[in-house]
């Protein structure tokens, strides 16, 4: 008890050890969320092989791929202007990335319509699509939840050169989610 | 000058960002119509999905900042 007491001091006054267990932390949670999505992903290959449905809407698949790379590209912008204390900078590039993982979603409900129509989810297809699918865009919309939580509690600038972290941590996220997608958008809808 | 350096370090930084950007969308517009085209395409979404992780998980995540003694 008296060690841990000891511990959470010596954090407290060594704030860059306290970031770098911090960083640690949230790259074991992503490793941990890696092995999630890559046993999704090996099932695709084991139950259907380079198998896919013909009446995939692939343009659709592109188009939110764009979109989900754009946003990665503003929440590095947000976290960015976070480390250098623009205020203005960092909400602006926050409510974008939000935008856009809303619009990402917008996109996956269209699929999940035409998907419903041609590959239900009791087809082997249909299964690992809206299985592979249905779990990515549960992690976009906490991704979303983690944004607009940001963005509020950063309304009276309390994230600056000095204390940014939360925007570090919840961007990461955004940006690992963005990194699974680059690998089930080819494994659903391009390879054959 | 320290506001001059803060400021040149942010422009860097955001020109970073957009180039890793660019480098992603060509490499995702290239993976798509390569679907299109080629065979082996398990071979060829691999070869394209690999650079496009390292690229975010290195640039975007700044994986090499664990080992770094300063942040930023």
């Amino acid at each position: 008890m008296a060690a841990g007491v000891e511990h959470v001091a010596h954090e407290a006054e060594h704030p860059l050890e306290r970031l770098r267990t911090n960083r640690l932390g949230l790259w074991l949670f992503i490793a941990s969320e890696s092995f999630l999505f890559a046993a999704l992903i090996s099932a695709r290959y084991y139950l259907l092989g380079t198998e896919r449905s013909e009446h995939l809407n692939q343009a659709l698949g592109f188009v939110i791929s764009l979109v989900l790379l754009t946003s990665s590209l503003f929440a590095y912008r947000a976290e960015t202007a976070a480390r250098f204390g623009d205020q203005r900078g960092f909400r602006r590039a926050t409510a974008t990335t939000i935008g856009l993982g809303l619009l990402f979603m917008v996109g996956v409900v269209l699929e999940f319509r035409e998907g419903l129509e041609f590959f239900p989810p009791s087809t082997l297809y249909g299964s690992a699509f809206f299985t592979l699918v249905g779990f990515h865009a549960f992690h976009v919309f906490t991704g979303v939840v983690a944004l607009a939580a940001l963005l509020w509690t950063g309304r009276d600038g309390r994230f600056g050169p000095e204390h940014h972290w939360p925007v570090e941590g919840v961007v990461k996220y955004w940006h690992f989610v963005d990194v699974a997608w680059v690998f089930i958008f080819p494994t659903l809808y391009l390879v054959k | 000058m320290a506001g001059g350096d803060t400021y040149e370090r942010r422009r860097r930084a955001m020109t970073l960002g957009t180039v890793v950007f660019v480098a992603l969308i060509v490499l995702d517009t290239i993976e798509f119509v390569v679907s299109q085209v080629a065979s082996q395409l398990l071979l060829w979404m691999a070869l394209l999905a690999i650079p496009q992780a390292g690229l975010i998980v290195w640039f975007y995540m700044h994986l090499g900042q664990l080992w770094r003694e300063e942040a930023h």
